[in-house]
């Protein structure tokens, strides 16, 4: 297991956003988590990442609690966040974002040059994903377009060489042809080894790319199994997949 | 003069970018700057140089304990607790010089003597020489720490998205703290500048109004706007008191600031970035 979240209780101020929420994300497999609108979905992601702190339960990273611990400790122990809306550093220039992406790795303990070599190579190795981003590298953050920030912020997350990387609603406001990229991409990573958990309102494409999901409805998941099975259940279907007018 | 104001208000526009909290203090620091550039000529002896390489680190530190003492316990407060407490500072600052240096103004030597120049018939001063050559060596360091090095580049990230910064594993607080010190080490230079021009007093502190009149012109938030902006109002305040009259010369830069107000409220560099969602 490499990720275990222990019936977790989050607050805004006064507002429960999550209940007793628990899941598992095992290692190199692809978690989906889907749930409409003001699910709590981004907030489960923020409460692993360290963003925001749970009033109670726990949640542990290779057998580590975690829970308490502040973002930039997080990251360093081997998770990234893709933050929702991408939040690009717009006055950075591509190869900037990516650079700054990799911050965390300079508290890995190894020699300032050898982390720095690492971190060219890295980024030949994002440009190698995502090839358009190569031929924007010098251009500002700001200035790329909704489907190549998305890319840009896959791209920065993978920068801090994660185990674990969480993307939170890849596919927002894309044409659909670059959502079938983007998910195309994810497996892809996937597939090189990085264990990802991701969330979606886009409840088809994230079923059929994940192995394993969770249904989070107003704070409590409601439904977990794996993917396949999912995607059948009627439950599923009836409110997040349309059934009737799906073509399969 | 339009180089003090560029200071003071690039001070300003780090901290409301880095922090998101307006710092109305500004101006007694550039004051207190002056007060310990004075110091450490008169009391500790130390030549030019030296004293203003002192001063700087001192006010760096001084930064550090005026962001842990005005800002970090009001950090999740919100923006007007914060620029309350840093009214307080000012107030503090302001009277407490007395009790240390004493009521009576001090001076402040030019940094580069009081000689003039002769060019093209025209006699300059050569302190406005020295405090030009200063103040483009300092943008020129400016841009390339801000750009080149990886500790600038964090606190550009924490100013642009501070959670997104956080995720990345930077330590917000600390480069918020960074920020501070380095406005504090601006403020200092722009008391030197400002010292052999004044006499070194808590009148000094007044240049926070002329520092927010620059900031405003550039475009809030915006420090190339902030350059520009001070380098202007001091331009108008100048021309205005030679030309129409000297009487009226905070007069100009304020109706400066009214007009800026009125027709052009994004100031000069208003939010070029419109950032997409």
């Amino acid at each position: 297991m490499l990720l275990q979240v222990n019936s977790i209780d989050v607050y805004y101020g006064s507002v429960q956003a999550l209940k007793g929420v628990s899941l598992e994300v095992n290692e190199g497999e692809i978690t989906s988590l889907i749930g409409s609108n003001g699910a709590g979905k981004s907030t489960l992601l923020k409460t692993i990442s360290g963003l925001l702190k749970p009033a109670s339960g726990s949640i542990s990273f290779m057998g580590r609690r975690i829970d308490g611990l502040p973002p930039e400790n997080i990251v360093s122990l081997g998770i990234a966040h893709v933050p929702e809306g991408r939040m690009i550093f717009p006055a950075f220039s591509v190869l900037d974002n990516l650079r700054i992406g990799a911050v965390s790795r300079f508290n890995s303990g190894k020699p300032k040059k050898e982390v720095l070599k690492e971190i060219e190579e890295d980024i030949e190795r994002v440009f190698s994903l995502f090839p358009r981003l190569k031929e924007r590298k010098n251009q500002l953050g700001w200035s790329l377009s909704g489907g190549e920030q998305q890319m840009l912020a896959v791209g920065r997350g993978l920068m801090a060489r994660p185990k674990l990387l969480l993307l939170d609603e890849p596919s927002l406001g894309l044409a659909p042809y670059l959502v079938k990229e983007v998910f195309n991409i994810i497996k892809m990573i996937n597939a090189q080894g990085t264990s990802i958990m991701v969330v979606e309102q886009n409840a088809r494409m994230a079923l059929k790319a994940s192995h394993k999901a969770y249904v989070l409805e107003t704070g409590e998941i409601v439904l977990s199994g794996p993917s396949s099975e999912l995607l059948k259940s009627d439950q599923v279907r009836a409110i997040y997949l349309g059934a009737g007018v799906e073509q399969r | 003069m339009g180089f003090v104001y560029a200071l003071s208000a690039m001070g300003i526009v780090l901290i409301y970018r880095t922090a998101g909290v307006v710092n109305f203090a500004q101006g007694s620091l550039v004051m207190l700057g002056a007060y310990v550039a004075t110091s450490c000529i008169e009391t500790l002896k130390l030549p030019m140089i030296g004293a203003i390489i002192a001063a700087v680190i001192i006010m760096a530190g001084v930064g550090a304990v005026f962001q842990r003492v005005a800002y970090y316990p009001l950090r999740y407060a919100g923006i007007i607790p914060v620029v309350i407490s840093t009214i307080g500072v000012s107030v503090f600052l302001n009277n407490g010089v007395y009790v240390i240096w004493g009521t009576y103004p001090k001076f402040l030597p030019p940094i580069a003597g009081s000689g003039t120049i002769t060019i093209f018939g025209t006699s300059i001063p050569l302190q406005n020489i020295a405090i030009a050559l200063m103040a483009v060596a300092l943008l020129f360091f400016q841009a390339y720490f801000f750009n080149k090095t990886w500790l600038g580049k964090k606190m550009q990230a924490v100013a642009q998205h501070q959670d997104t910064a956080a995720l990345m594993g930077i330590k917000v607080s600390r480069m918020i703290t960074f920020t501070f010190m380095y406005s504090t080490a601006l403020a200092a230079i722009a008391g030197i500048f400002a010292g052999p021009i004044f006499f070194v007093s808590p009148g000094i502190a007044q240049i926070l109004s002329k520092a927010f009149a620059a900031s405003v012109v550039g475009g809030f938030g915006s420090v190339p706007g902030a350059v520009v902006g001070g380098i202007f109002v001091g331009l108008v305040e100048t021309f205005g008191a030679y030309f129409i009259s000297s009487a009226y010369r905070d007069a100009w830069a304020f109706g400066l600031l009214i007009l800026f107000l009125l027709f052009r409220p994004q100031g000069i560099f208003g939010e070029p970035i419109s950032e997409k969602v």
